[in-house]
C-alpha cells in the first residue's frame, strides 16, 4: 500500500518537476506510436473497405484471419519481425533492428488488425446507401470512400483509440525490436519493465501513472472532438 | 481540426531518427549489468571523449551472445566465461578482454532451515540445500546466472531435481521476489540483490567463495564475419574500458555505499 | 435542357445465388421518357434500377448508346454512374446539415457555373428555404425526398431512377414530388419509376411496364419486346 502511495506522489513529481528524462521517454512513446498508427490507418481503411463492400472469393476467410490476428500475442509479432530484421534475416541489410523504425514496424502490425476489424464493423453497420448515393451523385471511388469514412467517423475514432491504446502500452514487441536503448528506443512500457527489473517499483508505477494520465488526456481530447460532432448527428 | 492534427502528426514523424554509422556503437550486455547503473555512469564519459554514441541493449547473456553472433550488435559485455570462450573460439568474437568482476551470493530465509550458513564452500551450501529439500528457486532462463548455478550444482556433485527445485524462467529481480514469498533459497548477483534488498525479508547466507566470482568480459564482434560492424569503435571501447582511469571509476562505483564491481586489470583474481 | 439521347439495355440477366431475378430482358430509355414499372414484391424491380444506375453488377447486360453498337455493361459502368441517378426508397442523408447535403451534390458537378447561386436556386426550387442549417437526419420523409431531388437537379442526370418515391408520403408531399418530376421530364431527363401505385403517376407516365417472370412486359399491349414500344410512347408525348 505504501508503495502505491509513494509511487503516485512520485509520478506527479516526475511529471511536473520538468524532469527531461521522463518527457523524453514520453516523447519517444508517442512519436513512435503515432508514426505506427499513422502508417497503419490508410492500408487498414482500404482493407476494411474492401472487406465490407467488396465481393471476391476468400472474403470471409480474410475477415476471420484479421479477427484471429487480434489475439496474436505482441511478442510473437515481435519475434517474427526480429527474425526478419536481424542482420541474418531477409531484411537484415536495412539495419533496422534496435531502431525506432523497428519498434514502429512492430506497432504497425499490432494495430493494423484492430483498425481493420473495427473499421470493418463500422462500415458494415453503416448504411450501404451512403456509398451508393455518393457514387450515383457522380463521386469517384476515392471521393465516395472519404464520404463514407466521414459518415462513420465516430466508429473510426473508436478504432483509432483502441489501436493506439494497444500499441502505446505494448512492451513485448517494443522491447524485442527496439532494445530499450536509453534516449532512443526507451518508451514508457519498456522503461516500466526496466524499472521493475531494477527493483525500482515506485518509478515503474510512476511511469505507469504517467501513461494512464496521458492516455486520459488524449481520450478526453478525442471525446471533446466527438462531442462537438454529435450536436448534428 | 483534422488537418491540423495531421500536420502535427507528420511533423512528429520527421523528427530525429539516429542513423547507423561509425559514430554509433551497439553494445549488448546483460540485464543485470545494465540495471546496476554502472554503464549509465561510464558510457556518457566514453561518448564525450570519443564522440561515439553507444546504444546499450540489455538482454540475457545467451541473447547478447546471439546478437553478436548474428552481427546485430558491434560488441558484447557479458559474464559467462565458458560461453564467452566458445564464442571467441567459434570465430564470432575477437579481442576479448577482462573488464571487472562481481560476485554471486546465496540468499535465503533468515531461519536458514537447511543450515547453509555453517558451510565453508558453496558446494557444501548446495549439498545442504539438496539434502534438506528446502525450496531453491532457479532462474531457469539460460541466463549467465542460471548457467553459473548449474555449473555450481555440477561441482557439488548434486543434480537439482525434485519438487523443491523450482525453475521460474524469470529475471533475477522476479526470482528474488519469488524466493522471498515462499521462503526459498536462491543464488543472485550482488547488484540485483542490493537493488532489491530493502524490499525483501530473505538474507545473505553465504558469500566470498571464489567459485562465486563472476568475471565480466568484453568482446568485439568479429569483423571478418560481419564486415559492416563498427569494429574500430568496438576496439576503442575495449581499450577505454580497460584503461586505468576507467578501471578506477569501476572500482569506485557504489550502490547504497557498497562497492559492486572489482576492476580486473591489475587485480588478478 | 438535356440533349436527346437513347440508351438501350439488352439481355439483362441477374441472379443472386441460385435465385434468378432477371432473365434476358430489355429496356430502352430516351430523353423525355417517363417509364413506370410495376411488379410483385421480389420481381426484381429494384435490381433492375440498380443495374441501370451502374450500382449493381448484372450477370449479363449489353448497352447501346444512341443506337451505337452494343457494349458490355462493365465498360459503360462509369458512364452510367455519371449520367444515371438512382434515388433510394429512403433517400440517404449525409451527416450534417441540409445545406451540406445539397452542396455535396453541387460540388460534384463541375459544369455548374456559379455554385453558390445554383445551390440557392435549387433550394428555393424545392421549397426548402429556411431549413438550410437543419440537420438532414431530422427532416421529415417528404423533406428528405425533396433534398434528394434537389441533389439530383444539381447533377443534371440524363436518367433519373426512383424506387417507390411516393410510398411513405402524405398527399401534399406526393403532389410536390410529382410537380418536381414533371419539371425534370420537361427538361429532357428520362424518368424511370418503380412503384406499387402506378395510378399516382398516370398523368406523368409515357409508358407503363410490368415486371413478371424475370422479364419486362409492356403493360398495355403485352408485347415482350420493349424496344417496339416507341409508337405507344410517341402518342402519349405532348
Amino acid at each position: 500500500m505504501d508503495v502505491l502511495l509513494t509511487s503516485t506522489a512520485e509520478a506527479f513529481r516526475l511529471l511536473f518537476s520538468g524532469n527531461p528524462e521522463i518527457w523524453e521517454i514520453v516523447g519517444i512513446s508517442f512519436r513512435v506510436s503515432s508514426m505506427a498508427i499513422l502508417a497503419a490507418v490508410p492500408p487498414a481503411l482500404v482493407i476494411a473497405f474492401t472487406l465490407a463492400y467488396g465481393s471476391f472469393p476468400g472474403r470471409r476467410f480474410l475477415i476471420s484471419l484479421f479477427n484471429t490476428f487480434l489475439s496474436v500475442p505482441a511478442v510473437v509479432i515481435g519475434l517474427t519481425l526480429f527474425i526478419i530484421l536481424s542482420r541474418q534475416g531477409p531484411m537484415g541489410d536495412f539495419k533496422l533492428l534496435f531502431t525506432q523504425t523497428a519498434m514502429g514496424l512492430g506497432q504497425f502490425f499490432l494495430c493494423l488488425p484492430i483498425l481493420v476489424c473495427m473499421a470493418h464493423v463500422s462500415l458494415q453497420a453503416a448504411d450501404r446507401a451512403a456509398w451508393e448515393t455518393a457514387r450515383t451523385l457522380g463521386a469517384n471511388r476515392l471521393r465516395a470512400f472519404f464520404t463514407v469514412l466521414y459518415e462513420i467517423r465516430f466508429g473510426l475514432t473508436a478504432a483509432l483509440l483502441a489501436g493506439y491504446g494497444r500499441i502505446i502500452s505494448e512492451v513485448g514487441a517494443s522491447m524485442m525490436l527496439g532494445g530499450n536503448i536509453a534516449h532512443y528506443t526507451r518508451n514508457i512500457p519498456t522503461a516500466i519493465a526496466l524499472e521493475t527489473s531494477k527493483g525500482a517499483f515506485a518509478e515503474g508505477i510512476a511511469l505507469g501513472i504517467v501513461l494512464l494520465f496521458l492516455a486520459f488526456v488524449l481520450n478526453s481530447l478525442l471525446q471533446y472532438v466527438q462531442g462537438k460532432g454529435s450536436i448534428n448527428p | 481540426m483534422f488537418r491540423k492534427a495531421l500536420l502535427m502528426a507528420v511533423s512528429l514523424l520527421v523528427m530525429g531518427q539516429a542513423s547507423a554509422d561509425a559514430s554509433l556503437l551497439r553494445l549488448a550486455t546483460t540485464t543485470s549489468t545494465a540495471n546496476s547503473g554502472l554503464m549509465d555512469m561510464l558510457l556518457p564519459k566514453f561518448t564525450a571523449e570519443t564522440s561515439i554514441e553507444v546504444h546499450l541493449i540489455a538482454v540475457g547473456t545467451g541473447k547478447a551472445l546471439r546478437l553478436g553472433r548474428e552481427g546485430d550488435v558491434d560488441i558484447v559485455l557479458v559474464h559467462a566465461r565458458a560461453a564467452e570462450d566458445a564464442f571467441v573460439d567459434a570465430g564470432y568474437g575477437t579481442d576479448r578482454a577482462d573488464v571487472m568482476y562481481n560476485d554471486y551470493i546465496i540468499v535465503g530465509p533468515e531461519t536458514d532451515p537447511a543450515g547453509t550458513a555453517k558451510s565453508n564452500t558453496v558446494a557444501e551450501v548446495l549439498q545442504r540445500i539438496h539434502a534438506s529439500e528446502k525450496p531453491f528457486i532457479s532462474r531457469g532462463d539460460d541466463s549467465g546466472t542460471h548457467k553459473r548455478e548449474l555449473v555450481l550444482w555440477q561441482s557439488a556433485s548434486k543434480s537439482p531435481d525434485g519438487s523443491w527445485y523450482r525453475e521460474v524462467g524469470q529475471g533475477m529481480g522476479k526470482t528474488l521476489q519469488i524466493a522471498n514469498e515462499i521462503d526459498g533459497y536462491t543464488m543472485t548477483d550482488r547488484g540485483t540483490w542490493l537493488a532489491y534488498e530493502s524490499k525483501l525479508d530473505i538474507q545473505i547466507l553465504f558469500e566470498g567463495d571464489p567459485p562465486l566470482f563472476n568475471p565480466y568480459g568484453i568482446i568485439a564482434v568479429n569483423p571478418e564475419r560481419h564486415p559492416d560492424v563498427n569494429y574500430p569503435g568496438a576496439i576503442k571501447l575495449i581499450k577505454w574500458m580497460t584503461s586505468p582511469a576507467t578501471q578506477k571509476m569501476i572500482g569506485e562505483f557504489k550502490i547504497k555505499g557498497q562497492q559492486l564491481f572489482v576492476p580486473s586489470v591489475g587485480n588478478a583474481s | 435542357m438535356i440533349e436527346n439521347f437513347r440508351i438501350g439495355f439488352r439481355e439483362i440477366s441477374k441472379s443472386f445465388g441460385s435465385n434468378q431475378v432477371l432473365e434476358q430482358t430489355a429496356i430502352s430509355i430516351a430523353s423525355h421518357d417517363c417509364i413506370v414499372i410495376t411488379g410483385n414484391n421480389g420481381a426484381g424491380k429494384t435490381t433492375l434500377l440498380r443495374i441501370i444506375a451502374g450500382l449493381e453488377k448484372p450477370g449479363h447486360c449489353e448497352i447501346s448508346l444512341d443506337d451505337a453498337s452494343p457494349e458490355p455493361w462493365r465498360r459503360l459502368r462509369k458512364r452510367l454512374l455519371k449520367s444515371v441517378m438512382y434515388l433510394h426508397q429512403q433517400p440517404y442523408m449525409f451527416a450534417g446539415s441540409l445545406l451540406r447535403n445539397i452542396e455535396y451534390a453541387a460540388r460534384l458537378n463541375p459544369a455548374l457555373a456559379d455554385r453558390e447561386s445554383s445551390v440557392q436556386k435549387a433550394v428555393s426550387w424545392a421549397g426548402l428555404e429556411g431549413l438550410e442549417s437543419q440537420s438532414a437526419a431530422s427532416l421529415s420523409g417528404g423533406q428528405k425526398q425533396r433534398v434528394a431531388l434537389t441533389r439530383a437537379r444539381l447533377c443534371h442526370p440524363q436518367v433519373l431512377l426512383l424506387d417507390e418515391p411516393t410510398a411513405n408520403l402524405d398527399s401534399e408531399s406526393r403532389e410536390r414530388t410529382l410537380q418536381m418530376l414533371r419539371e425534370f421530364r420537361d427538361s429532357g431527363t428520362a424518368i424511370v419509376i418503380v412503384t406499387h401505385d402506378p395510378g399516382v403517376f398516370s398523368d406523368l407516365a409515357t409508358s407503363k411496364l410490368h415486371l413478371q417472370d424475370h422479364r419486362i412486359q409492356a403493360d398495355d399491349i403485352g408485347a415482350a419486346d420493349v424496344v417496339e414500344l416507341d409508337s405507344v410512347r410517341q402518342s402519349k408525348k405532348r
